[in-house]
């Protein structure tokens, strides 16, 4: 691969990669390119970066968007990276702001510049009508002393009147603060719980919920069960009837044979209790079918992680 | 033969002597080995592949398995090679698909057992996880340096324009062209997803 080659990767062709809407040959040069090449596999790394915090600051809108929702969200490994961003994203908000509030509080309590004194020189003068005239001075200074002494007693005293009152209106700055701090705690918690609300609410009404049982499948001939979507069907729930239950957890990913593409992931699932531990129930969003033919590909994970596909569920999808 | 190969286990001496091959001369201490696995889980990932991790698992251990059995490979380098092998992989694992899907031709008619079954929706779990998630980024930061830990936070906030422009700022700062300070966020942030993950998983 020329270095003119990879140099064409623009950022939008790397987001359209991800997106799953290039070309198949353009997208199989950059499969190798993102195994081979060091600068294209970083550069997608944080092209994908970027586009999962997009969404999570719900900047991606039409096309990219839906493509997005239908494409990069088919996989448990995106999930997970599109948990991780929401986490980061809603942390360094908060960590960010507490630091530039610490700063400046940082910077108030530097030491305090210290008090230059200026140097002072002292002259004696031998002479008596000199002396006489210190003396004077010294009685009259020492009644000045004796008058600022009583000033400065008075004022020290209102110092600490002054002091003692601030320090109580300090105080009471700082317990307003706190029952300001605590309201405004309280009315995000309120708001977010109606967000919550307002956001689950709307959905359980408008959910709409198409259940049905697959059987384990038989040797003989027969048909494929049909599944009938109904229109503005919200989710499919199968539940997935097990011949034996020989692992502590399954994984099922919903396969469209036609295209050869696995179309959504479970994550790990617990067989349902009861039933003799047989019955595993499963949810994906009634969008992602079409009228035709797909596989629930059931695979049991070990307690050592390892997956191994233990049980096929063909059906037919009719949308009416 | 084909018997041999199918129970083939990756021992200590062919695991070293595959690190030695990847590392094509500088000792990465695993490091290439780990970031190759990475690059070829997002492969297969990407291509929707039911188990990313056991088919890279598998495309490393074909490798290594060569490479005991030639003791060098030559004519592609390591990451090339390893690609080559991950093909063959993606293709064989759309074969056993395939072959699952002709298995069940046969299957009886089931639809008589369709019944109204719902299972209800645990709302509470995803809040649960979630500050399980925030718990463990607050963890895994921490044990980073301050100096990492002040730029992931700092390159990743903000929007659009803004973002952009305190990335700008940053680059400046620590004297890196963008493209470099792109590349050291994105091994931080990395870095950072696998510790919290990993934590999620152990808590």
């Amino acid at each position: 691969m020329s270095s003119a080659d990879k140099q064409s990767f623009d950022d939008q062709v790397l987001l359209r990669y991800l997106l799953g809407s290039l070309p198949e040959e353009e997208a199989e040069r950059l499969d190798e390119l993102s195994v081979v090449d060091d600068a294209i596999a970083w550069r997608l790394s944080a092209v994908e970066n970027d586009l999962v915090d997009a969404y999570v600051g719900g900047q991606l809108s039409g096309g990219d968007l839906a493509e997005f929702k239908k494409c990069y969200l088919s996989s448990p490994r995106r999930l997970q990276k599109l948990e991780f961003a929401e986490a980061l994203s809603s942390f360094g908000g908060e960590t960010v702001t507490a630091a530039a509030q610490a700063l400046p509080a940082r910077t108030a309590s530097g030491p305090e510049p210290k008090e230059e004194s200026s140097p002072r020189r002292w002259f004696s003068v031998p002479r008596l009508a000199l002396q006489w005239g210190f003396a004077g001075g010294a009685v009259a200074m020492l009644f000045a002393a004796s008058y600022l002494l009583l000033e400065n007693a008075r004022l020290r005293k209102q110092s600490i009147e002054v002091q003692g009152f601030q320090v109580t209106v300090g105080q009471r700055e700082q317990e307003l603060q706190q029952q300001l701090n605590d309201q405004r705690a309280a009315n995000a918690e309120m708001a977010k719980k109606m967000d919550g609300l307002r956001e689950s609410a709307p959905n359980l009404d408008q959910l709409k919920t198409l259940s049905a049982i697959l059987l384990p499948p038989t040797r003989g001939a027969g048909q494929i069960p049909t599944l009938s979507v109904p229109p503005r069907t919200s989710f499919v729930v199968l539940v997935l009837a097990l011949e034996t239950n020989d692992f502590p957890t399954y994984r099922a990913g919903l396969r469209d044979p036609a295209a050869n593409q696995i179309l959504w992931h479970s994550t790990n699932l617990q067989p349902a209790s009861g039933a003799e531990n047989k019955l595993i129930s499963i949810s994906f969003p009634a969008r992602l079918l079409q009228s035709q033919n797909y596989v629930i590909e059931l695979s049991g994970v070990s307690a050592k992680g390892a997956a191994e596909l233990t049980t096929s569920y063909a059906f037919h999808a009719e949308i009416r | 033969m084909a018997e041999l190969k199918k129970n083939w286990n990756l021992n200590p001496q062919a695991f070293r002597q595959f690190l030695n091959w990847l590392d094509e001369g500088v000792d990465s201490n695993g490091e290439t080995y780990l970031e190759m696995r990475r690059r070829l889980v997002r492969y297969f990932d990407r291509r929707n592949c039911f188990s990313p991790d056991d088919l890279a698992d598998e495309t490393l251990n074909r490798v290594a398995r060569k490479l005991e059995e030639k003791g060098e490979i030559v004519g592609a380098s390591p990451a090339h090679y390893c690609y080559i092998v991950a093909k063959f992989v993606f293709l064989e694992s759309l074969r056993r698909a395939e072959s699952n899907q002709k298995s069940l031709d046969n299957t009886k008619d089931s639809e008589q057992a369709m019944a109204g079954l719902t299972v209800p929706l645990r709302a509470e779990e995803g809040a649960a996880a979630k500050e399980k998630l925030f718990a463990c980024l607050e963890k895994c930061l921490g044990r980073f340096q301050p100096e990492d830990r002040e730029l992931i936070l700092g390159y990743y906030r903000g929007e659009q324009r803004a973002k952009i422009e305190r990335r700008s700022e940053l680059a400046a700062r620590l004297g890196l062209s963008m493209n470099a300070l792109c590349i050291r966020a994105c091994r931080i942030r990395n870095k950072l997803e696998r510790c919290v993950n990993a934590c999620a998983k152990q808590t």
